[in-house]
């Protein structure tokens, strides 16, 4: 009797009709196979941090979490090919074992990278982008049985721009090459000061350092920032904030944070201009309304545009502005509340983390929606990777 | 020599008013503990919150080194439930040493300033 899949903060559950963890390619297409056979969906689990309902599927669910190599290291090129069950931390780990490392990571390093990538999950620098734009290559089991390689060279940029966040819907990834860079290390200093004095000198903090985000605490009205870069470089004092935490290492050891505490997040992408707009009337509205039940911190970031087709941060520099509450705590009533602020500033959602947009409002947030489209038609006809949220919710297919 | 304090700390009247007036976090309606730990061992602390109807919320430990004070504002506590704000509360406080527990309020939903301190009831 299969069991009942949940994400990491228990607000997703559900009972796969099958789920299977294939320890090699060929126990993998094995019970794709069958499931084809059957005419069956097919979709892939990762570490399950999303809270979006991208894997729910009532049909085949396939975890790739045997698949952990990292091979063909191009040192020259700063490349590697690298398994899709490796989570964030395992492939930091293992990439710094050769020399190399990811540009960035999100605020926890649970994920998988391959979901990561897929649902266009990002850190935080204005000029950096998000974990996506590592993809330069695939090996994928596609819709027909039948597994191929795909690499930027071979197939083009447009079709990796529509490869990059695909959701997990163009095939089964096994492998992916990376775009990496030579090991680096960084220091990560963490201060507190109140939110005006953050908002004052937003756009300073923003552009001298290689990362930045602050934490907004509705509580107390006061916010961290979170300062990360090359030693020596960046703002080293701040006159109006005090220094709470110094750390510094190995990238892949200081980027991420570590979480005990579980909770549900909605987040929302918008134009870098329209962030501290934005923000402003989130906290008006957290304060007034919301914080006798809500204490968790709202947390803002930039990441730097890109030309990937369904990309939140597609053709634009980007602040991404995310609500977090307890999980097990009530949700929707605030996150509903919140969402048509980001709406109005020109949001789009995180494709991992809790919204209510329905496909008619999704398509219009991207110009190169149909593109989109029509290139994931041609890798999966039959819409084999498609549960019933990605066909009815998100493609209205 | 006998250590200073008591292991058990109670205070019945906890409430955190929703409204506030002036510059936070200053002038934040809010309820706070200090923690004193006149001793030379690091003291663990947890801290149970209890409520009129609901289940009580045990929160995750934190620590007071010794020959030193800890304040807890009662608004920020998180893990695994925010307090909720307007609702009457009691808080229950043990620790594996001996310290020393104050309970502070501050109201400013008014113009005027509120501010009252009291000790916690110390019991072993």
């Amino acid at each position: 009797m299969p069991e009942v899949w949940s994400n990491w903060s228990g607000s997703l559950k559900f009972t796969p009709g099958d789920l299977k963890t294939p320890g090699s390619e060929d126990e993998l297409l094995e019970a794709v196979h069958k499931a084809l056979e059957k005419e069956q969906k097919i979709r892939v689990a990762g570490a399950g941090h999303s809270s979006s309902p991208l894997v729910v599927n009532k049909d085949l669910v396939v975890s790739l979490g045997h698949f952990k190599k990292v091979e063909r290291v191009d040192a020259e090129q700063s490349t590697a090919w690298v398994g899709t069950g490796l989570t964030v931390k395992e492939g930091g780990s293992k990439l710094l074992e050769h020399n190399l490392s990811f540009h960035n990571t999100g605020d926890v390093d649970v994920q998988y990278v391959a979901g990561a990538i897929s649902t266009g999950t990002h850190g935080t620098g204005i000029t950096l982008q998000n974990l996506s734009s590592m993809l330069t290559g695939c090996r994928m089991l596609c819709a027909d049985g039948q597994i191929r390689e795909f690499t930027e060279e071979k197939n083009g940029k447009d079709f990796f721009d529509a490869m990059r966040v695909s959701l997990g819907t163009m095939g089964i990834m096994t492998s992916m090459r990376l775009k990496l860079l030579p090991a680096f290390k960084l220091e990560r200093k963490e201060w507190c000061t109140h939110t005006d004095d953050c908002l004052d000198n937003l756009e300073e903090l923003i552009h001298e350092n290689r990362n930045f985000d602050f934490y907004w605490y509705p509580r107390n009205d006061e916010v961290k920032l979170r300062i990360l870069n090359e030693p020596g470089k960046g703002t080293q004092q701040i006159r109006y904030a005090h220094c709470v935490e110094e750390k510094s290492g190995w990238a892949i050891d200081v980027l991420p944070k570590e979480r005990d505490l579980k909770f549900d997040e909605m987040e929302y992408a918008l134009p870098v201009e329209a962030g501290p707009g934005c923000f402003r009337e989130v906290r008006k509205i957290v304060r007034e309304k919301f914080r006798k039940n809500v204490a968790w911190r709202v947390l803002y970031r930039t990441i730097a545009g890109d030309d990937f087709y369904i990309s939140p941060c597609s053709g634009r520099d980007t602040v991404t502005i995310s609500l977090h509450q307890n999980a097990g705590f009530p949700i929707m009533e605030y996150f509903r509340d919140i969402e048509p602020v980001f709406r109005n500033f020109g949001g789009r959602p995180h494709w991992g983390k809790k919204h209510t947009l329905q496909s008619t409002e999704i398509s219009s947030l991207y110009p190169k929606w149909k593109y989109f489209l029509k290139i994931r038609q041609q890798m999966d006809p039959e819409g084999v990777f498609l549960n019933e949220h990605l066909k009815k919710q998100i493609f209205d297919i | 020599m006998e250590k200073t304090g008591s292991k058990k700390w109670i205070i019945p009247g906890g409430y955190i008013p929703f409204n506030g007036t002036g510059q936070e976090p200053a002038f934040l309606s809010q309820d706070r503990i200090s923690i004193l730990n006149i001793n030379k061992d690091t003291a663990t602390v947890r801290i149970t919150i209890f409520y009129r109807e609901e289940e009580a919320v045990e929160y995750a430990p934190v620590k007071v080194k010794g020959r030193r004070i800890r304040k807890i504002r009662i608004n920020d506590l998180i893990n695994p439930f925010p307090v909720i704000l307007e609702k009457e509360y009691g808080i229950m406080i043990e620790s594996d040493e001996p310290v020393v527990v104050q309970f502070i309020k501050i109201n400013t939903g008014q113009n005027s300033l509120a501010l009252m301190g009291t000790m916690a009831f110390g019991t072993d």
